[in-house]
């Protein structure tokens, strides 16, 4: 298998040829290039990121952001506040550093694209055999309530209960977990089925060739067609080459793809209105312990206020993850935190904003992303804050630790409200995963980019896969969305 | 200079943390770790960025050796401190910190302390 995978060095022509290139190997991109691959047509993946083999994989967290994130984890979206994007950066992609979630689009979302953007031809009864294959194919199962592991998810499920909330049993890719806690840095024992545990070894078994550690900077095209992409090999000696393909198939992720059809002159509307969840993190001591850091990551997610686009789970657990959220306090609170670090959780609420970015790609070779904080996303914020530290205070935490600079920890609910009072946006931590809808499709190419069948309006032979296509913020973990959509793609392409 | 800065920073920020002041490792080799971790970090950022950056790290570098004749990494801890909430009123030093300090503890957690207090309390619950 990993002769098919080209790393710095291995590089010895100038100039390669496929049918269908495909650029990202994440979960829309190698769902594609596999689909592709079993159907014998010849395809190389091409992905900035290197191979690391689910073996390599190692509980140090610092060395594993190195390796499987872009930019070590840091990539700024410019605003106020400034928000920071992890986004993976590996064969693989997004899926060997997310939490396994497969969720199928929720109803009331795809009836909102087919209702408000027009989209036909993927509602839930269409995309139903999709979701089942995708299931199938990354082991998902329902996460179960255990009495030993997750407490701080069994915490939610009480308190979710209590106050009469609706929660859900997470959806996760994951077999025979050992509950590690490391799914954000690589799953150590391939319990986390990442697409380098099933769709990537299926397109390689195939025969497809993937080019690592290798950047798509340009696409040569003529006359509404895509000829070659120049990529540059990273490492302390860039070299170039190019790739000829038939068919160029985008799944770079919704900053990335609108960068490259940006900067090859192929769309000056690609990264207009990107769009993103915003996760904010609340850090809550309890009586009693919990042992967070044994267990799983996310097994219950409160869902009450889902259609108002507020989602609420507990997050990973690690002192380095503690400390990083609370970052915005002092050392002593830190101290404190960690000396009684049995009895602490960290919960992450997901927000979908009315806020969106703009993808900038006129200078240099790195995008800039600049966003506008909309005032309406403050009181959503606060409400959420507010609808979290309910559910906390309910599941029986004594302090909690919000996202906010220069806020002492919150007791009870009328200190969060009295602190809450004239909060300024600039103050918020805010960070997010899910980025979306950069390239929309649609069925009207003055509004999309990106017609019913996956293919840029005005190119005969670019198709994209990735979450750039979604029409608007979905609101939950795209995952699942992706693979359907791109298992749509496929097919009507063929 | 602007690693002699970062370094001050990373100092500033770690020094009182219980876990780095129990670690049984040589401080100093701690803190060159984090120091080529988190100076990798700055180095692979968007170039828009990096040299900002860079550059306000190399001013409040200037900045220290006019004030004080030394680099921020070789000052007491109680001259450093000073130091730095002085020049607090330079645009971004702000982000800077912030910066610094989470990728510090990204890295300095991957060392275990000599009394890993936490470590002990979960194992026990086990």
């Amino acid at each position: 298998m990993q002769n098919s995978i080209l790393a710095q060095g291995d590089y010895t022509e100038t100039t390669y040829s496929c049918q269908y290139l495909v650029v990202g190997t994440g979960a829309g991109g190698s769902v594609a290039g596999s689909l592709l691959a079993e159907r014998g047509h010849d395809v190389i993946f091409l992905e900035e990121g290197g191979y690391y083999p689910t073996e390599s994989y190692t509980s140090n967290i610092s060395e594993m952001t190195s390796q499987l994130y872009r930019n070590q984890g840091v990539f700024p979206f410019l605003g106020k506040p400034t928000i920071a994007f992890a986004e993976g950066c590996c064969v693989g992609g997004g899926t060997v550093i997310n939490g396994g979630l497969i969720w199928r689009t929720p109803s009331w979302v795809l009836d909102e694209w087919q209702n408000d953007y027009g989209l036909e031809g993927y509602s839930q009864k269409d995309l139903e055999k999709y979701f089942e294959t995708v299931e199938k194919d990354m082991n998902v199962i329902k996460c179960e309530s255990e009495e030993k592991e997750n407490l701080d998810s069994l915490k939610l499920l009480k308190a979710s209960e209590q106050l009469g909330w609706k929660y859900v049993m997470v959806p996760r890719a994951v077999k025979d977990c050992t509950s590690e806690n490391l799914c954000p840095t690589g799953c150590p024992t391939g319990a986390k089925q990442s697409t380098l545990e099933n769709y990537i070894p299926r397109a390689l078994k195939n025969g497809a060739r993937i080019f690592s550690r290798c950047r798509a900077i340009n696409v040569v095209h003529s006359n509404g067609k895509a000829k070659k992409i120049i990529a540059r090999i990273m490492g302390s000696k860039p070299k170039h080459i190019e790739i000829s393909c038939d068919h160029l198939v985008l799944a770079g992720g919704a900053v990335q793809t609108p960068h490259l059809l940006s900067r090859s002159k192929i769309s000056n509307m690609a990264g207009r209105k990107l769009q993103f969840h915003m996760n904010l993190k609340i850090v809550a001591r309890f009586k009693d312990g919990i042992n967070a850091e044994k267990g799983t990551i996310f097994t219950v997610q409160i869902q009450e206020f889902a259609r108002e686009g507020l989602l609420i789970t507990a997050s990973n657990m690690k002192p380095h993850y503690i400390a990083m959220a609370l970052s915005h306090y002092g050392n002593d609170v830190i101290n404190s935190v960690l000396d009684s670090y049995q009895n602490m959780g960290i919960f992450a609420l997901m927000i979908r904003p009315k806020s969106s970015a703009h993808v900038i790609s006129r200078v240099g070779d790195q995008p800039i992303v600049l966003y506008r904080f909309d005032p309406e996303d403050l009181l959503k914020i606060k409400i959420a804050l507010r609808r979290t530290a309910t559910i906390l205070f309910e599941a029986g935490a004594i302090d909690l630790y919000m996202p906010i600079a220069g806020m002492e920890k919150v007791t009870s609910l009328s200190d969060l409200d009295r602190k809450l009072d004239g909060l300024h946006p600039g103050k918020l931590e805010i960070i997010t995963v899910h980025v979306m809808a950069s390239c929309p499709m649609g069925p009207d190419p003055a509004t999309s980019l990106i017609n019913p069948d996956g293919k840029l309006w005005n190119m005969k032979n670019i198709l994209v896969t990735d979450a750039s296509i979604l029409p608007s913020n979905i609101g939950t973990s795209p995952q699942g969305t992706i693979m359907a959509f791109a298992h749509e793609i496929i097919n009507r392409h063929i | 200079m602007w690693k002699s800065v970062l370094s001050g920073i990373i100092l500033e920020n770690i020094e009182t943390l219980k876990h780095y002041q129990t670690m049984e490792v040589e401080h100093g080799n701690t803190v060159e770790e984090i120091l080529q971790f988190v100076s990798g970090v700055i180095i692979t950022l968007p170039w828009y960025f990096r040299f900002p950056v860079i550059i306000l790290a190399y001013v409040i570098g200037m900045l220290c050796m006019f004030t004080t004749g030394h680099q921020l990494n070789m000052l007491s801890s109680e001259k450093r401190s000073l130091f730095l909430r002085r020049v607090q009123f330079i645009p971004f030093l702000g982000m800077l910190n912030k910066l610094v300090r989470s990728m510090a503890f990204l890295k300095l957690f991957d060392s275990l302390p000599l009394v890993p207090e936490y470590v002990n309390c979960a194992n026990e619950m086990n």
